[in-house]
């Protein structure tokens, strides 16, 4: 069996990995760089803390997953560094009485599947986790401790490499703009070129541009929303700051990365993005800033040496969109991650490969259908 | 050891990476991708060239020679347009305080 993947972020060379650990003859196409869409913009966090409980079970089925591809890359293509840190606790932070009502109700879902989860003061805050916040900044804060920070563009190359290895094909610059079609099957992929490119099985793993692929296909599947995010790090420090903060209430988080830089970023503007503009914008850095030098005034000094700009894809659900067309046999949709696929996105693509190679349908993903209302 | 190995070429200053690191980290580069999938992007990224403290302001131009050099070696012809890169903001490290707001609201 022979199965083309559109698109090499995290989900895309996540379903091809495994697909091709199955056995089966993957090719990855991308019509930019690998991992150029919201993927080489993210922060990567693995988080439990997800707003259905469906999410959280499979963030926590994320976590082994990528332990174990942690270990199968360095023991069996010698990566020389690891794709994957240690856990981490992540504080979420609410700054009004409003935020924490808000945070409290997702919090029921996170303990409903098991995570410990602890209440805690701004002063209980600075003493037990960050001496740097300023305790009068903020009102309230909740705490877990099941997250972990990976190696974002190790993670995504790191799987290409191990793809690779069992004999898949991988192209760059190759934007996949039209297809064959006939009996209800997709036949070929076209490039831009004219270049065709045949296959049993397409997969649609283009994240917030899949959207224009189903459209070009006329197939009617769920509407995502593709907003405006982004980020930026700043110099490296030496590495003490363990846990990741979370501002729900502005679509904001930060950590100091495995990279030891600080990294914070905007994971929603709420400010629609239907050009896919990576550009940077003043108003996002304006956003994070103001929050960072909030919570912590002393890091007004830290130097800021890049920004950028990204989009991402959101349901109005809030869960992915996983699953086969109905419209043409062969063709897959994995894509709508929302502010979650590095988190959920190990599980979610060693499912779907399940389901692309052994055609068994998978119980868990029937929630995520592309057709659902 | 080699006069060359006393006196390596710096490319990187940040970092501290040579030249042999950088040509080092562009093989281990196509060992993972493959030249179809290699390209100037995922070469900053194995090497960790242009992502210290200049951005690239003072290696960007060395990391392409050795990019188009390499891939010279491995027959592949590389066109300027594959050697895109984008430069980021801000121009040089600023102060994150300068763009906070003194309200979250404005924000
Ligand atoms: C600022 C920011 C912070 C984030 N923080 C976190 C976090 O802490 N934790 C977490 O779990 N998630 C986080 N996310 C979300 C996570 O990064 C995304 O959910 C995930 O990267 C989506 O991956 P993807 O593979 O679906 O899409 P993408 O990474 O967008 O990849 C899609 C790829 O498909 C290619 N493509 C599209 N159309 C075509 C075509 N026609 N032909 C060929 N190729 C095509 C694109 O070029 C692109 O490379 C964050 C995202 C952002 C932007």
């Amino acid at each position: 069996m022979k199965v083309l993947v559109i698109g090499s972020g995290t989900i895309g060379t996540s379903v091809s990995q495994e697909l091709a650990d199955k056995g089966v003859d993957v090719e990855i196409y991308d019509a930019k760089y690998l991992g150029y869409g919201a993927t080489s913009r993210s922060l990567s966090v693995f988080s439990v803390q997800q707003r259905d409980r469906r999410l959280v079970k499979l963030a926590l089925e994320s976590v082994e997953l990528a332990k174990e591809l942690d270990r199968r890359l360095k023991e069996e293509a010698n990566f020389p560094i690891g794709i994957f840190g240690e856990r981490c606790p992540h504080v979420s932070v609410a700054f009004t009485e409003r935020d924490y009502e808000i945070l409290r109700d997702y919090s029921e879902v996170w303990r409903s599947e098991g995570i410990d989860v602890k209440d805690v003061s701004p002063g209980e805050v600075k003493e037990e986790l960050l001496p740097w916040v300023d305790e009068n900044s903020f009102y309230r804060a909740l705490v877990t401790y099941d997250d972990y920070k990976a190696f974002t563009f190790p993670f995504t190359l790191g799987r290409v490499g191990l793809m690779r290895m069992k004999g898949g094909k991988v192209y760059k610059y190759r934007e996949i703009k039209d297809f064959d079609t006939g009996g209800g099957r997709i036949k070929a992929a076209v490039m831009e070129d004219g270049h065709k490119a045949d296959a049993d099985v397409f997969v649609v793993a283009g994240g917030a541009k899949s959207r224009e692929i189903a459209k070009k296909l006329d197939d009617p599947v769920k509407p995502i929303r593709v907003t405006t995010a982004g980020g930026f790090c700043t110099e490296p420090y030496k590495y003490l700051f363990k846990p990741v903060i979370t501002v729900e209430s502005k679509g904001y988080r930060l950590t100091q990365t495995l990279r030891n830089e600080f990294a914070a970023v905007v994971y929603d503007m709420g400010i629609d993005n239907p050009s896919y503009d990576i550009e940077e914008s003043l108003r996002l850095l304006e956003r994070i800033a103001t929050v960072t030098v909030k919570l912590f005034p002393s890091f007004a000094y830290i130097n800021v040496l890049r920004q950028w700009g990204a989009y991402l894809d959101y349901t109005d659900d809030g869960l992915p969109i996983v699953g086969w067309s109905r419209k043409y046999e062969n063709l897959y949709y994995i894509y709508g991650f929302n502010n979650y696929g590095f988190s959920i996105g190990t599980a979610v693509a060693a499912r779907a490969a399940v389901e692309i190679a052994d055609g068994r349908r998978d119980q868990f993903l029937e929630d995520f259908r592309p057709y659902r209302e | 050891m080699s006069e060359k190995k006393l006196h390596p070429a710096i490319i990187c200053r940040c970092l501290d990476r040579t030249q042999e690191d950088m040509i080092g980290a562009f093989h281990m580069m196509i060992d993972f991708l493959g030249i179809d999938g290699a390209d100037i992007n995922a070469f900053r990224r194995f090497s960790w060239g242009t992502t210290g403290f200049c951005q690239g302001r003072g290696c960007l131009a060395l990391m392409q020679r050795i990019y188009v050099n390499e891939m010279r070696k491995l027959d592949v012809r590389i066109s300027p347009d594959e050697l895109k890169y984008k430069a980021r903001s801000p121009a040089q490290p600023v102060p994150l305080g300068i763009f906070a707001k003194n309200n979250l609201e404005e924000v």
